[in-house]
């Protein structure tokens, strides 16, 4: 009588959302923007207690919440936020219009060597890039004149 | 079709963020490039100025009720792609509506707080 | 020996339920000639060097889907892959990922099936009635073809769900396999079982849960382009959600021909016995 064998699980899990193969672009900008949405979320969670908490204690103690984070530590970490909302909003806006199935064109018929919708619209995700590269440039130009960030 | 309608109610609030967190950055974090005339949009005068205005602090709390939607959702199906189990899902979905009602309760409190002082 | 004779190392994942505790890497050198394909160094293997080698092969023309693996760090078919394509003296050869491994190369597809079973993967008949006793035939316009035509060349080979991230961690996730062929049943104007198949893909682990990686058209060996099917279920349910689809016109049906001219009677043979 032969045993019956459990197949042995073979989920890449969470590691598979980093690398899973050599795959093009559209893979890890999906990573990208998880992990920039978690990053917001992080950084959502602080700034709520910032300007709650410690807000409505009045003007010393934000005075003092200020000069807290004027440390250089947050103005860098301010700056990854600020490019991880430009990121995230951009490529949230490519993947509202190409996840509804807007300017997605047809299907068409398979003809080798195949090629893809998603593929066939990079031209789409390339102006978004550049759309994200331009308000980066901008936030960063920003700070360099010396304004707040 | 109630998961495609939050799913829906999701992308509404993502450009919802866009459009309120847009003003917010161009306001406060983008002063220079945009010269919008406030040289330093994060002291005291200038934060109190804004939370007595009626129009901020419209805009800041349909800001926080979009970022809480979005921000809860994502989290939330980031998690269901790790969980087994429907009870599990059941659990995690009470815990952010009630996160999500008490955090919304709070931060919307306070600036209407400072507006009425 | 035959010119442009070369030889690679096949490095195979080896995992023998019955005697080991995990996977391991086991090398073989394969002398390869031109147009040697991945999946005949698998055979000169089996056959030559070590004949407990498991793996799954039937067509060996990338038609049935059976030789699904993860060749040099990418889903491919076994047969459809030549050793030169990869230009590489190291030929990896794993079992897909995201499917359990039964034995060494040969991975268990029932889940992949079980799910595709859920989307109703056939014509839901407009006429109950048509069911058990087909009196009708129905007719497509060629536009009406193509709207689902791409789509219902998958092979269920079970590549796509090898390079999906949220099937990497999400076990109960339809995949792309299962949303991909349940939008080209809903995009079948044959078909009335719609609203059957979009409350299965509306749910927790269903077509919300793709996040347009793409990953999965990428790698599709016959081109079948799941994303896209997958964006196009999700406007369908979008449409579907606020407020229903327009009532699409009934598919045109071919009834029995009444009128049918008399049979015009065979000439006598000309040729004589």
């Amino acid at each position: 009588m032969q045993n019956e064998v459990r197949p042995r699980p073979n989920q890449l899990g969470i590691g598979g959302w980093f690398w899973g193969g050599n795959y093009k672009l559209e893979r890890y900008l999906y990573i990208l923007h998880r992990v920039t949405g978690l990053g917001l979320l992080l950084f959502v969670t602080f700034h709520l207690f910032e300007t709650t908490v410690m807000r409505i204690q009045g003007q010393s103690v934000w005075e003092a919440t200020m000069k807290f984070l004027a440390n250089p530590v947050f103005e860098v970490g301010l700056i990854l936020v600020a490019l991880a909302f430009v990121i995230h909003m951009l490529n949230g806006a490519r993947l509202i219009i190409q996840e509804l199935g807007f300017l997605m064109g047809k299907p068409e018929r398979p003809v080798y060597p195949y090629s893809d919708a998603i593929r066939r619209k990079r031209s789409i995700t390339m102006v978004f890039i550049a759309v994200i590269i331009v308000l980066i440039i901008v936030f960063l130009l920003n700070r360099v004149i010396g304004g707040a960030l | 079709m109630l998961k495609t309608r939050m799913h829906l109610l999701f992308l509404l609030s993502a450009v919802g963020i866009a459009v309120f967190l847009g003003i917010h950055m161009a306001v406060q974090h983008l002063n220079r490039v945009l010269a919008t005339g406030d040289v330093s949009p994060t002291s005291w005068l200038s934060m109190i100025g804004r939370a007595t205005q009626n129009g901020w602090v419209v805009i800041y709390i349909l800001l926080l009720v979009f970022g809480i939607y979005h921000g809860l959702y994502g989290l939330r199906g980031i998690i269901i792609e790790m969980t087994k189990t429907d009870k599990a899902i059941a659990t995690v979905n009470w815990i952010f509506i009630v996160a999500g009602i008490i955090l919304f309760a709070w931060a919307a409190y306070v600036p209407i707080a400072l507006a009425a002082r | 020996m035959p010119d442009n004779a070369t030889s690679v190392t096949y490095k195979v994942q080896r995992y023998d339920p019955e005697k080991d505790s995990r996977p391991h890497m086991q090398e073989f050198t394969v002398q390869t000639r031109r147009g040697m394909t991945i999946l005949d160094g698998l055979i000169y293997i089996k056959e030559n060097l070590d004949s407990t080698l498991a793996f799954r092969t039937s067509c060996r023309m990338g038609i049935c889907g059976s030789c699904g693996m993860f060749i040099n760090n990418y889903p491919r078919l076994a047969c459809h892959t030549q050793i030169a394509e990869l230009e590489s003296a190291e030929i990896t050869v794993k079992p897909l990922p995201n499917s359990p491994i039964i034995k060494d190369l040969a991975v268990d597809l029932q889940p992949m099936f079980e799910k595709h079973k859920s989307i109703k993967p056939y014509i839901v008949q407009q006429n109950k009635a048509e069911e058990t006793n087909l009196t009708h035939e129905y007719v497509q316009t060629p536009e009406q073809v193509e709207e689902y035509e791409q789509f219902s060349y998958c092979i269920k080979c079970g590549i796509c769900i090898a390079a999906c991230p949220t099937s990497a961690s999400d076990v109960r996730f339809l995949g792309p396999q299962a949303l991909g062929q349940a939008y080209r049943y809903c995009s079948d104007s044959r078909d009335a079982g719609s609203s059957e198949r979009l409350k299965v893909t509306d749910s927790n682990h269903g077509a919300w849960r793709c996040h347009l990686a793409g990953a999965c058209s990428e790698s599709c060996p016959k081109g079948v382009d799941p994303a896209l099917a997958i964006q196009l279920l999700k406007n369908k349910m979008t449409k579907q959600a606020l407020g229903g689809e327009k009532k699409e016109k009934p598919v045109a049906i071919y009834p029995e021909p009444k009128d049918i001219k008399p049979k015009v009677p065979v000439p006598p043979f000309t040729a004589k016995k």
